[in-house]
């Protein structure tokens, strides 16, 4: 099974066409295309996942060129793991109801589905790519259809998307300018022959230079702070459901990017005492960014950007994780980006059904709002304990894992930042809590509305059930499939 | 000294160019000198890559009977191939960003960031709408003095 890897990929990219074809005929039958598509890739994912687990990576050569002349695609269990999520996410938003998920009027016919499943294809290539050129063109290929995505949520997101485009571009150029750096030192991109070459050249200005360059550049793609100023307009502007998907999935990719890079490529001898402090500047730029995030999503009112703040705290775990860099610092940061991913898309999901429902966004007119929704109320609820990160929820035990590496490295002021900033996050919790739960409604659209229907109740329901679920099965997730993987990323 | 300058005054351009494209993106006011000051950016990066690939007396690499397999007597053609990639990806983002350009200009009638911006601003938060049942956006998309916005990008 050496097509296992391209397999993943090519069902979007094909998807994509067919539900732009089909989506002219009628536009149910992008969505169900779109639907039967990602169930497709998450079940493969799934098989890819138990397959490597068992017999080792799968690499697949394109086009039959062998590597390190042709473009190797590779699965190996981090990526399997990468590419269940980012499948499972694309799902359940490709099962939400269009017109709210995407802010459809209705009579448009805006072809949604094909830029879904293009932005689904681009994650998964970059998941599954197994050179570094190759990256920077999926990295395109989901930047692209993001900025198409985002400008559908009316006239601030098609400002917030140009912003966002800009900025994503200089990332993806400066990532390209520092694989150029590494292409003319080694004579070749693909990641496991570079990763071979480049301790020889230990110390080279070249190589330090590239690392730089592309260190930077997927950190703004990754949005960490301060490299963060595009993602709140862009993700609080934009329609729900491409707001769930943004920020469950795709800034995850450049996290990936960054991890598969720093530690498979350049690896130890780059980031120690000889290379460059990367590490520390992650994870202090990380641990800045939980801060600034926190406190930033406590002054929000409205609650798309509410959560688009917390995003940016949320990201600044994972640069802690990566940037630590020891095996459980990096099991903190992988099993963050699965509960973050089902947390946030959670919230934004949740947030989508209030606004179809009442078309409120601001929070202090959601008064009351968990006597008229308490199913939908119900599951923001639990999802929102797993963002605060109390037991036994799925968001409890990243920080764990992230607490327990920086105790071990002695950095207790890490430590004090990631508990601490539970704290700031229960407090925005609490208070949007107050107002759900404990008033009563005063409004007339809130007193009259209702839950949702079944499609967006059953995305929530699954995402909250997820949440329990991963937090009681961490232990298997963390020793079958991310201690492996991290202990041979650092090892 | 000056050897050393004929050999590398390519790179001083390059970096002149990323530069320029990078303040015209993150410096100037203006929508379309911001997407120019990209394309330069993007530009200066594509050069980078052609000059890398370029061997002193080297010629287009296909095989020649005469000159047999030494690679130090060819160009460089990976380079070459990355750069068209590129050249088509850029195009797709430039064409993105042009059709953003076209429905902000319709809607607000300038591409000057604060203007933009200050319009943006003027218009009521989408959760503020005064009857809370309407489409949240509607207000922010009837602001234009062009009418309704186009169809997206």
């Amino acid at each position: 099974m050496t097509t296992l890897p391209i397999l993943l990929l090519l069902p979007l990219l094909f998807g994509a066409i067919v539900a732009l074809l089909l989506g002219l005929w009628r536009a149910i039958a992008a969505q169900i295309t779109a639907v039967a598509v990602t169930a497709t890739s998450l079940a493969l994912s799934v098989v890819g996942l138990v397959t490597v687990l068992d017999d080792g990576p799968i690499s697949h050569e394109m086009g039959g060129w062998p590597p390190p002349i042709g473009i190797e695609y590779i699965l190996d269990p981090l990526s399997a793991y990468l590419a269940i999520i980012i499948s499972l996410i694309g799902l359940l938003v490709t099962i939400y109801p269009v017109e709210t998920a995407f802010d459809l009027r209705p009579g448009r016919g805006t072809p949604v589905y094909p830029l879904v499943l293009l932005l689904l294809a681009g994650l998964m290539g970059v998941v599954l790519s197994g050179d570094l050129f190759h990256l920077f063109v999926f990295l395109e290929i989901y930047a692209i259809s993001t900025y198409a995505l985002v400008s559908l949520g009316g006239n601030r997101a098609v400002f917030a998307s140009f912003r966002y485009l800009l900025l994503g571009t200089l990332g993806s150029s400066l990532y390209l300018l520092g694989v150029g750096f590494v292409y003319f030192s080694t004579g070749t991109l693909n990641m496991a022959d570079v990763a071979s070459q480049l301790p020889a050249l230990s110390g080279s200005p070249t190589i330090l230079g590239a690392l730089a360059l592309i260190v930077m550049g997927l950190a703004l793609k990754m949005a960490l702070f301060p490299l963060h100023i595009w993602l709140p307009d862009a993700h609080s502007y934009s329609p729900p459901g491409v707001a769930a998907l943004l920020a469950a999935v795709q800034v995850k990719a450049g996290a990936y990017a960054l991890l598969r890079i720093l530690y498979d490529v350049f690896g130890p001898a780059y980031l120690g005492a000889e290379g460059l402090p990367v590490g520390v500047a992650l994870t202090w730029f990380g641990a800045a960014g939980i801060v600034v995030g926190s406190v930033l999503a406590i002054r929000q009112t409205d609650i798309k950007r509410l959560l688009a703040y917390s995003t940016v705290a949320q990201l600044g775990y994972i640069g802690v994780g990566i940037g630590l860099g020891t095996p459980l610092a990096l099991v903190g940061a992988l099993l963050h980006v699965l509960n973050h991913a089902v947390m946030k898309s959670g919230l934004f999901l949740v947030a989508g059904g209030i606004i179809q429902q009442t078309g409120l966004k601001s929070i202090p007119r959601f008064a009351g709002l968990g006597k008229r929704m308490p199913w939908t109320m119900g599951g923001f609820a639990f999802v929102a304990a797993s963002m605060v990160g109390i037991p036994p929820t799925a968001g409890f035990f990243s920080k764990f894992y992230l607490v327990w590496a920086s105790v071990d490295l002695g950095s207790w002021v890490l430590a004090i930042i990631i508990v601490g900033s539970s704290i700031l996050t229960l407090t925005y919790f609490v208070q949007l809590f107050e107002q759900i739960f404990v008033r009563s409604p005063e409004e007339d659209v809130v007193d009259q509305a209702t839950d949702p229907g079944p499609r967006i109740l059953g995305t929530v329901g699954v995402l909250a059930a997820l949440v329990v679920a991963i937090g009681l099965g961490n232990a298997v997730i963390v020793s079958r499939v991310l201690l492996p993987v991290a202990e041979r990323l650092v090892g | 000294m000056i050897e050393l300058f004929l050999d590398r005054y390519v790179y001083i351009f390059v970096l002149a160019l990323l530069c320029i494209g990078m303040y015209g993106m993150l410096a100037k006011g203006d929508l379309i000198k911001k997407v120019i000051g990209l394309t330069i950016l993007q530009t200066a990066i594509f050069l980078f890559f052609i000059q890398g690939s370029l061997q002193r007396d080297g010629t287009v690499p296909i095989r020649d009977p005469d000159i047999g397999s030494d690679p130090s007597r060819y160009v460089d053609p990976v380079p070459h191939l990355l750069i068209l990639t590129a050249i088509v990806v850029g195009v797709g983002v430039l064409g993105v960003a042009l059709a953003l350009l076209v429905r902000i200009y319709r809607v607000h009638g300038s591409l000057d960031e604060a203007v933009v911006a200050a319009r943006l601003a003027g218009v009521p938060r989408p959760g503020d709408d005064a009857d809370g049942s309407g489409r949240p956006d509607t207000a922010a998309d009837d602001g234009g003095p062009h009418g309704t916005p186009g169809t997206g990008a």
